[in-house]
């Protein structure tokens, strides 16, 4: 028992030296690339104004119907919702709300599909054809209409919850896709020596093949990030889950439900959240297709 | 002192295909001792399973058939322990210097792995002095400029130079290198493989130099011998010298013959190779005897189901039923 | 003194980047005789496929003829290739001139069957007169270079080895019935039988169909029996030029020397062969004057300073290099 937590352990230390190296290489792979470092910058201020938004921009929770719809003016620069709260504020608040869904989903998502795909894709055989039969079920299950009767149920009330719920219908496809890189892994040479030279399957596994790797899971964590957030306002929508009334999802939401779109200066309270929302899928994609450029010579533009 | 025997090895590949499983049987009755220290050149046309022969005596594959020998022992029947003992004696240099190493680790950590993985107790500091080491037994100095540097960093050569030094820091009684210098800048070619002759000449480790290119042989093995071999069988063997310069199976002709001579007074005088096909045939379709009947000159319908009963010796054994029917070579002569 | 085909007249090609310009050849000027098999003979970087690309306008980007021509004497007509256009080149590329690209083989489409493959090309230059002339004209390709025309029409390029598909590409490069061929390594990646046999169908469509061959590779011992005349490229210039015999007899040229020397060989003993010193030359940094000289052992003073002209030194022998100024041999 002691030698297995050993070995973990020492698995654990190689993964996070290994980790270590490719953030510095992921580093320098981002600054080279115009499209990467541009998203990286959208998406950093995201986080910034997630982290410390709400310092800068207080968020005044108070209602009042005298103020609402408000067209925007130096006090409020993009209005007021339905209740007279300034619009400007309210998303900056929310944005540490849809970070810590978007982000808590994409960890678990990326967490359990990359242990998953690398498992299967390493050991093969039975283990690889056993995981095999459950991504098929899962990712054979009705996402839509599971959501719909469970929302007649149930309501989420808490970030945590809603990320689980999120995540359980996208792991598969990560892992399906790790699995896949994994397995043209294990034919490289420099893989196949590693058996003739005596190193361990943990080595293998953490040293050699997860740094490889690292590119395409990273490059997995920002969409399923950006995914979360257009499906978590699906859940919002459906009335699965319970929200703040900061929320981008949750401005939308109301507003909607508030029947906004018939009073133009109403508008702005649907508009600004999309907007946002597609500014952060922008870092997003940005981000994401440059890292791809810069780690495929091929697409790479000369 | 033997270190490996090789008897009637025989590998097979099964795929499933569209027609259900496909078979290949790309290594038949394969013979070959090999001697402690010596350094042997195993050379062939592509196809002719030279390559598979390398990784089954690197172990990386295991054979439908036969049995290899290590030091005496027959190694389907060891124990785990010998096993982790002949897979750390026997190493292996791969082609593709590129693809042999993890393109995002240093120089450095590609070294430090196997070092580690292999001797436990050792210190940092140990281990760097071996890097060290090894990295000026293959000429890559100054060490601290190599190093730091990824896979893509380095040219052909160096790469093909740093996999030496990682097989050497194992200490292996064997290296099986196949095809080393086909992917390197021809200006590069000839010290890559000074240095495998070398290895054998300072450290004792014995050399199995596996390639098409004639021309490179002797470059390694010097006095050593070579086998040629055709559609997955060993169709001559002796010492390289006499083989090259005076080839007796009609194949092996065939082949000296084709190599090109930088000279073209010789070249133009050499007679032209005659055969009845100047294609590579299936190896499926490969007869049960002579695997070079249907394109031999001098083949008669006995030699389809002919095979020479071992081709193990230390003399020059050619598996040929009508010998005295094919005229000598002599590579040497030209007519001016 | 035999027919001229093809001149290079003072052809320079610089790849033309945002940030720098790097000269890949340099002042090249060399006469193709009619008829023979002319080799160039260089390793990378030596400029041989970027020149010879001039004469198909095909040098690939961002390389452009900065200066000279390349001039294609058709019966009295001389073209300059270098000034076609539209409609005229496309009418030169493949009938006058045709090239087998290296590693070609892996150009042809895996979903179109050879034939299929044949026809389309013909039927893009306007080459198909009726469909009975053309299977005719493809069974007499394919009988040149010696494939069953019956198997291979029908054939997909998977099912057919790496010696059967470079001598498909043979046969493209003659669909139309060019003067000129030139094959870009034309035998790397194939075995040493194969290759011996592909030489010898391109000495017989050289001696009987009268076709003007140019071989480019990186490997001067394979064209010693089949090449008539070789140039020996360095860093984008010729260091020497003669008929194979003399070049290989005199090596005059260091850097032939140099190579002919490094070259393996099953008659050579260890001891006789000697690698050239240093390392290949890096054409964003080029050394002064003849860029061999860091690599030379009979280097002076002046080969540091100035590059050696192209001089003859004898009947069809061109030689760059300073050891030989004035026709003083000094080797």
């Amino acid at each position: 028992m002691k030698a297995a937590l050993k070995k973990f352990g020492k698995g654990l230390a190689t993964f996070f030296k290994g980790l270590g190296k490719s953030v510095a290489t992921f580093a320098s792979m981002i600054y080279g690339n115009k499209k990467a470092f541009a998203g990286a910058i959208i998406l950093m201020l995201f986080v910034f104004l997630a982290l410390f938004g709400r310092l800068i921009f207080p968020y005044d929770e108070t209602t009042s119907f005298s103020q609402m719809y408000q067209s925007p003016s130096a006090e409020h620069i993009l209005g007021t919702d339905g209740m007279g709260r300034d619009l400007f504020d309210m998303i900056i608040y929310g944005t540490r709300d849809v970070m810590s869904i978007a982000f808590m989903t994409a960890l678990m998502t990326v967490g359990l599909g990359a242990v998953v795909g690398i498992v299967a894709g390493y050991a093969g055989g039975w283990t690889d054809k056993v995981i095999g039969v459950v991504l098929n079920v899962v990712m054979s299950l009705p996402t839509f209409p599971i959501l719909l009767i469970m929302s007649m149920f149930i309501t989420i009330k808490d970030n945590f919850t809603l990320a689980v719920i999120l995540s359980i219908f996208s792991w598969p496809g990560l892992a399906r896709a790790v699995r896949a890189q994994i397995i043209s892994l294990k034919e490289r040479d420099f893989i196949q020596i590693c058996k003739v030279m005596g190193l361990s399957k943990a080595h293998i596994i953490f040293s050699e093949l997860l740094p490889n790797i690292m590119s395409f899971v990273a490059i997995n964590f920002i969409s399923s990030m950006k995914n979360a957030i257009t499906a978590s306002v699906g859940m919002m929508t459906l009335g699965l889950a319970l929200f703040e009334p900061t929320n981008w999802g949750g401005i939308i939401v109301n507003a909607r439900n508030s029947g906004a779109f018939a009073i133009p200066a109403a508008r702005l309270s649907i508009i600004a959240p999309i907007v946002t929302i597609m500014l952060f899928q922008i870092g997003a994609i940005l981000f994401s297709n440059g890292l791809d450029e810069a780690f495929n010579p091929r697409l790479r533009k000369n | 002192m033997k270190i490996l025997e090789i008897e009637k090895l025989n590998m097979t590949f099964s795929s499933r295909g569209l027609n259900g499983v496909e078979r290949v049987h790309v290594l038949r009755d394969v013979d070959l001792d090999i001697d402690e220290g010596e350094i042997l050149a195993i050379v062939g046309e592509s196809g002719c399973g030279k390559t598979t022969l390398g990784r089954l005596i690197t172990g990386l594959i295991s054979p439908t058939g036969g049995t290899i020998k290590f030091l005496g022992k027959d190694l389907s029947k060891t124990s785990n322990a010998e096993k982790k003992l002949y897979r750390k004696s026997v190493q292996f240099i791969q082609q593709d210097s590129y693809a042999a190493l993890n393109p995002v680790k240093t120089i450095y950590q590609s070294l430090y792995a196997p070092i580690k993985a292999n001797n436990k107790k050792l210190s940092r500091e140990e281990i760097d002095a071996m890097i060290g080491d090894n990295m000026e037994m293959v000429g890559l100095t100054p060490v601290e400029l190599y190093l730091n540097k990824y896979p893509h960093q380095l040219s052909g050569g160096q790469r093909q130079r740093v996999l030496i030094a990682r097989v050497l820091s194992l200490k292996p009684k064997i290296i099986v290198a196949d095809e080393p210098i086909s992917m390197i800048d021809v200006s590069l070619r000839l010290s890559i493989l000074k240095l495998l002759a070398s290895l054998n000449q300072k450290l004792n480790i014995t050399i199995v130099y596996i390639t098409h290119d004639l021309s490179t042989v002797k470059y390694v093995v010097g006095e050593g011998r070579m086998a040629v071999m055709y559609l997955g069988e060993i169709v001559e063997f002796g010492k390289a010298k006499d083989v090259i310069v005076h080839p007796k199976h009609p194949y092996t002709q065939a082949l000296i013959l084709s190599v090109p001579i930088p000279d073209p007074v010789i070249e133009r005088s050499k007679p032209e190779v005659r055969l009845k096909s100047m294609e590579i045939p299936d190896i499926r379709n490969r007869s049960d005897g002579c695997a070079f009947a249907d394109r031999c000159l001098y083949a008669d319908e006995e030699c389809k189901t002919w095979k020479l009963a071992n081709t193990n010796s230390d003399e020059h054994i050619v598996c040929c039923k009508n010998l005295r029917e094919v005229p000598s070579y002599d590579a040497g002569e030209t007519n001016e | 003194m035999n027919d001229i085909l093809v001149s290079f007249d003072n052809v320079t090609i610089d790849y033309v980047m945002k940030k720098q310009s790097l000269r890949a050849v340099r002042d090249f000027s060399l006469d193709i005789e009619k008829g023979k098999i002319t080799a160039f003979v260089g390793e990378s970087g030596s400029g041989k496929t970027t020149v010879v690309s001039a004469l198909l306008q095909a040098i690939s980007s961002p390389g452009k003829l900065t200066q000279g021509n390349v001039y294609f004497f058709d019966g009295d007509n001389k073209i300059d290739v270098s000034a076609l256009k539209n409609e005229q080149l496309r009418k030169f590329r493949w009938s006058k001139v045709s090239m087998v690209f290296q590693a070609s083989q892996s150009t042809l489409n895996p979903l179109m069957t050879i034939y299929d493959q044949f026809y389309e090309t013909a039927y893009y230059h306007d080459a198909i007169a009726s469909k009975e002339k053309f299977d005719e004209r493809l069974n007499y390709l394919f009988d040149l270079v010696k494939l069953d025309a019956k198997r291979v029409f029908k054939a997909y390029p998977h099912q057919m080895s790496g010696g059967m598909k470079q001598r498909v590409m043979i046969a493209f490069a003659l669909l139309l019935n060019p003067d000129l061929i030139i094959l870009d390594e034309p035998t790397t990646a194939l075995d040493v039988i194969t290759q011996k046999y592909i030489f010898n169908q391109l000495t017989d469509i050289n001696k009987n169909l009268g076709k003007t061959l140019i071989l480019l590779t990186h490997d001067i011992g394979i064209v010693a029996k089949v090449a008539d005349n070789i140039a020996v490229m360095y860093a984008g210039s010729v260091m020497e030029y003669a008929d194979a015999y003399t070049l290989f007899k005199e090596k005059k040229h260091p850097y032939t020397r140099g190579l002919i020397e490094a070259t393996p060989s099953i008659l050579k003993s260890p001891e006789e062969i000697q690698p050239i010193e240093g390392n290949p030359p890096d054409i964003r940094n080029l050394p002064s004057g003849c860029p061999f000289h860091p690599r030379c052992k009979y280097c002076m003073d002046i080969c540091t300073e100035q590059r050696p002209p192209l001089q003859k030194i004898g009947d069809e022998h061109y030689i760059s290099c300073h050891l030989y100024a004035n026709n003083t041999q000094k080797l």
